[in-house]
């Protein structure tokens, strides 16, 4: 090849690569963003958290603040009617490469616009329903539409997926920018791990910006006791386990033994 | 505040919920003879813990009431160790059993249906069954006492058996062969429902081995009991299902629910417990057959429990 060819090929090639590159593609600009905590901690008394996402976004665009697990695979019984009359498990069904978490928060203007123009909140590709082209169903046969609806009531029961209203509020404007700042809720169940958490700033149906910062859920202290013993040490757990409840049973009996002979 | 986290279920719960909730389970069991894993199961489900560990869980708690209940029969003269350890020897043989026939049936397809009918229609039978019987026994105690019963093919039959042998405590003399098949039978049921079988082996013992209704409720926490520790180490070992922040506050209650649970069963006739145990059956049998003709909230579930 050519030196006088050789360098616009290359140009070319990572224009188009950049181009391809889907936060190239959708969003001009790169935002700063801020978590607090940036760690969450469960200790023995955690009963799920608050996560506070801030930063600043165009400030004739709206923000989104999104939170997202790792895809995970889960394999669930699929309840249906037998002779026509009882509801009972018949046969599983595995959906996978779904996001074990999917926590939305919209701006009010953006749930307004979700309601109204349902097409093009669509097309942006944030809501629930954005996942049912990537989430896959074994067996394959199954009906997807009815299914991953499904699939998203149940994780909507466990709070793993949510959408959040009024969360976000804005600040104060700051030459082109305006500050926001969400205030997530992190459910109890979310296990640990690493999450995404991404912040979209859209003007007129489009992302105009984005900004993502990884956050962390890890056990400390007696939940990661246990938990690293229950599952390196499994056999020994339960054995402390069952003599720890027949000490107790014996203890309780003990004691109101005690208490009856006092009378 | 008053919040703790369970490692194993994932989950963080109300302490003083999960208290209440095994004292209440811990009074029945003390009063029936029951495990009340019918009852915590679908409680704990309910809360938000995840099927397989409130199961799993659930016997790491009974074996805490069981205990407790165990003790409290005992110094009431209400333990038959040697009818329990039979009964408990062909529970063990038994549920291996069960755990072939579930994969035999599971690979024949259709298992879970199987299982709930079967379940609902015994839960019905016994239960409208011991209903009928201890009314006609509370009406009888108010006209006659003590009619001689006439004796029944059964007991015939049962009288015929080999190795005869008296069971002091329980003021039956029966053949060894009894206790052990009923033991066997019972615990292939247990395991193909998946449940503790307190449900199934309480009607056994009353009205096939003919033991006194005060007898049985602590013959069966005593078995209860051993049961109880060999799921919850099996459960440990093989899934890691056992939440122990779950148990721990969960047979707090429990143990001091079964104390007070025995207490009430020494105050109340054998009939009305009888009585009082076939309207619990009835509810939980109603309560499953609700579970299968009304549309559930969701289609999907996770996978285990009951």
């Amino acid at each position: 090849m050519s030196k006088r060819l050789f360098l616009p090929v290359i140009m070319v090639c990572t224009g188009l690569s950049l181009m391809w590159h889907p936060d190239f593609a959708r969003a001009a600009m790169q935002l700063q963003i801020r978590l607090a905590p940036n760690v969450i901690l469960m200790g023995a008394t955690y009963n799920g958290t608050r996560l506070l996402v801030s930063g600043a976004i165009p400030k004739d665009a709206e923000a989104f603040v999104r939170v997202t697990g790792m895809p995970e695979d889960v394999h669930l019984k699929k309840k249906g009617r037998a002779l026509g009359i009882l509801w009972m498990n018949l046969g599983s069904v595995g959906v996978h490469h779904a996001p074990s978490v999917y926590l939305l928060c919209p701006s009010k203007a953006l749930e307004a616009f979700s309601k109204t123009n349902q097409e093009d909140w669509h097309r942006l590709g944030l809501g629930f329903e954005a996942l049912q082209g990537s989430v896959e169903l074994t067996p394959a046969s199954e009906d997807k539409d009815t299914l991953f609806k499904e699939f998203v009531r149940l994780k909507q029961s466990k709070d793993l997926y949510a959408m959040y209203e009024n969360t976000i509020s804005y600040g104060s404007m700051d030459g082109a920018m305006r500050s926001f700042s969400a205030t997530v809720w992190i459910p109890s169940a979310m296990p640990q791990g690493v999450y995404e958490v991404e912040v979209f700033a859209i003007r007129d149906g489009a992302i105009v910006a984005t900004g993502t910062q990884e956050m962390k859920v890890a056990e400390v202290g007696l939940p990661a006791m246990l938990s690293s013993m229950a599952f390196d040490h499994g056999t020994l757990y339960g054995v402390v386990a069952v003599m720890i409840a027949i000490l107790a049973g014996l203890l309780t009996g003990v004691v109101f033994k005690g208490g009856k002979g006092a009378h | 505040m008053w919040h703790l986290y369970l490692p194993i279920a994932g989950n963080s719960v109300n302490v003083f919920l999960i208290f209440a909730m095994g004292g209440f389970v811990g009074l029945l069991s003390g009063i029936f003879g029951v495990g009340g894993g019918f009852l915590m199961t679908p409680l704990l489900i309910m809360i938000g813990i995840p099927p397989t560990v409130a199961a799993a869980s659930d016997s790491n708690q009974i074996v805490g009431a069981s205990t407790s209940g165990t003790l409290a029969h005992y110094r009431l003269g209400n333990v038959d160790f040697k009818m329990g350890i039979l009964l408990l020897i062909g529970g063990v043989l038994g549920g291996t059993v069960g755990v072939y026939v579930i994969k035999i049936l599971r690979h024949m397809g259709n298992a879970d249906f199987l299982i709930q009918i079967t379940y609902v229609l015994m839960l019905g039978f016994v239960g409208i069954y011991m209903f009928m019987e201890s009314l006609q026994g509370l009406r009888r105690k108010a006209e006659v006492e003590a009619v001689p019963k006439k004796e029944s093919g059964y007991a015939l039959m049962v009288k015929r058996l080999p190795w005869q042998t008296r069971f002091e405590r329980s003021g039956v003399e029966l053949s060894i062969l009894m206790p052990l098949v009923l033991g066997i039978f019972v615990g292939i049921l247990a395991a193909i429902m998946g449940v503790g079988g307190g449900f199934i082996m309480v009607p056994v013992m009353v009205y096939l081995l003919r033991m006194p209704m005060h007898v049985v409720v602590g013959t069966s926490l005593f078995q209860i009991l051993f049961t109880c520790v060999n799921v919850t180490i099996m459960q440990a070992n093989t899934n890691h299902t056992v939440d122990f922040v779950l148990a721990l506050v969960l047979l707090i209650g429990s143990t001091l629910g079964a104390q007070f649970g025995a207490t009430i069963s020494k105050k109340l006739k054998g009939d009305q417990l009888k009585i009082i145990l076939a309207t619990l059956v009835l509810v939980v049998m109603v309560k499953m057959l609700l579970g299968l003709l009304l549309r559930p909230h969701v289609l999907l579930a996770f996978i285990g429990g009951h």
